[in-house]
């Protein structure tokens, strides 16, 4: 039987201000799902939860623990002593990833020339790529990706739109935040549009397929707007 | 845990705190026995006394700066979220950065010790009082890197974190002294007794000295009200309730870290 991720009116608040309130969804195994929307919309707090990063204050998650998963945070800053190969290593450990995965993912992330340089003078797009290479030391089923294409060249930006692809022949459950719609759209099978704290609209990426870059960005600028 | 706390220690040694320490102890140490007769004798006396709080000021304030920026650095860097995500409990990350943490400050603490006695007197290193020393100081480490482990998981930047260790070395290591015994002065006598003695264990940093003191046999000053504790330090008996005292010194702080990064997960 297939697996199901489900969101029950989920709700995380910060002090006074709600970051997520009532969001609910569903996911079949094997969905690729893009969490696009304004900036503050509740993207980011979602995906913390999924990954077990905050609780919810309210509501529910069902499923997460029938997948095993592997997460890319937004934002990491690496102090002046870490190296690429050294952070890898220490997460191969916790992840139980035979030491040798260190090796193939940086050089599967381009990094194997710069492993034993310090990450803090890492350019933005390097470090975005050691931090998608960790997801790749253990074999998970969920991927969650908080924007992943940062700072990444078009190299790296055409190299990813290939990860998801395979991660889609794969058959893993991606849910990735982006604000580039255009990627969004044309990699996602699902759109989940945020604004305010609130899942604003739900809907099938191919419907989107067929408008042009302009409309497709026009659509979503008036679902922001009609935030409830 | 072991990957964090070898990380950590790793960070550490590469970012310059365990040359730098070994530097500045070895220098301040050498420097003090140079210019005193007989450090660490097995008799206790005046500079023996002075090593102490040497030592113990020495081990505090770079344990409680480090804890608190290892910390609050986790914090701002988004690094404990990411252990979060990768199913390190709050406790293993505390636990782990605590033990990364006292294996580098304790390594340069026993690296400066050893080698400033061994160029001035090396005879003393062979002496219990030595290792009495540096025993307690090796707890003083480790108490006031957990407590700069704590105040690094609560405050909110690497700023007031360093800020708030300061606070805490500058209360615990001469503000609090200077009230009690001002306090002393204008207390009834039977009151002595239990105001010191509750001053003298619940102060990290004064516990740890005054223990030093008592396991040589000394503590004079402290009034005869002492005399029984001295005696009782020196039995069995007080060396469980000295052990279980040192626990529940790194245990409060230890817990009260774990507590603040649960308290940022919820």
């Amino acid at each position: 039987m297939s697996r199901r991720l489900g969101l029950h009116h989920v709700t995380k608040t910060y002090g006074t201000k709600p970051a997520l309130s009532g969001a609910t969804a569903h996911w079949e195994e094997g969905a690729i799902v893009a969490l696009v929307g304004a900036n503050g919309g509740g993207k980011s707090t979602l995906l913390k939860m999924l990954s077990g990063v905050i609780q919810p204050d309210a509501g529910s998650i069902e499923g997460l623990d029938e997948f095993t998963m592997a997460s890319m945070p937004d934002r990491l800053a690496f102090s002046r002593g870490w190296t690429a190969a050294d952070w890898l290593a220490m997460v191969a450990a916790w992840k139980k990833a035979p030491r040798s995965r260190v090796r193939e993912v940086l050089a599967e992330a381009g990094l194997d020339d710069a492993r034993n340089k310090s990450v803090a003078a890492f350019s933005q797009g390097m470090v975005r790529r050691l931090l998608y290479a960790q997801t790749r030391l253990t074999p998970a089923d969920l991927i969650l990706l908080d924007e992943p294409e940062g700072g990444l060249d078009p190299e790296w930006t055409v190299r990813l739109e290939g990860e998801l692809d395979r991660l889609r022949a794969e058959g893993k459950t991606v849910i990735f935040s982006t604000h580039w719609l255009d990627f969004a759209v044309e990699k996602a099978d699902k759109l989940c549009i945020f604004a305010g704290g609130k899942i604003v609209a739900q809907e099938e990426a191919a419907v989107w397929r067929i408008l042009d870059s302009s409309t497709r960005r026009q659509n979503l600028v008036e679902w922001i707007q009609v935030e409830p | 845990m072991e990957a964090l706390a070898t990380a950590v220690a790793r960070l550490l040694i590469r970012g310059g705190w365990l040359v730098g320490l070994v530097v500045l102890e070895t220098l301040l140490l050498t420097g003090f026995w140079l210019a005193g007769p007989t450090p660490f004798g097995d008799a206790f006396d005046r500079r023996a006394a002075e090593a102490d709080l040497l030592l113990l000021t020495l081990t505090s304030l770079p344990t409680l700066f480090a804890g608190a920026l290892l910390s609050s650095g986790d914090r701002e860097d988004g690094m404990g979220d990411f252990y979060r995500s990768c199913r390190i409990s709050p406790t293993t990350q505390v636990m782990g950065t605590l033990i990364g943490q006292l294996s580098v400050m304790g390594m340069a603490l026993v690296v400066a010790l050893v080698f400033s006695l061994a160029l001035v007197t090396p005879s003393v290193l062979l002496t219990s009082s030595f290792a009495t020393s540096l025993g307690l100081a090796l707890l003083s480490t480790a108490v006031h890197g957990a407590w700069g482990l704590a105040m690094g998981s609560w405050l909110r930047s690497r700023w007031s974190a360093v800020a708030g260790a300061l606070i805490f070395w500058l209360l615990t290591v001469f503000a609090l002294e200077a009230l009690i015994t001002a306090l002393l002065g204008v207390l009834p006598a039977r009151w002595t007794f239990p105001v010191l003695g509750t001053f003298l264990v619940a102060d990290p940093s004064q516990f740890v000295r005054v223990s030093s003191v008592f396991f040589r046999g000394q503590g004079w000053a402290y009034g005869p009200a002492f005399a029984p504790v001295r005696e009782f330090l020196a039995t069995p008996p007080g060396w469980a309730l000295f052990s279980f005292a040192a626990a529940i010194h790194l245990v409060v702080p230890t817990g009260l870290s774990i507590l603040g990064w649960k308290r940022r997960s919820r």
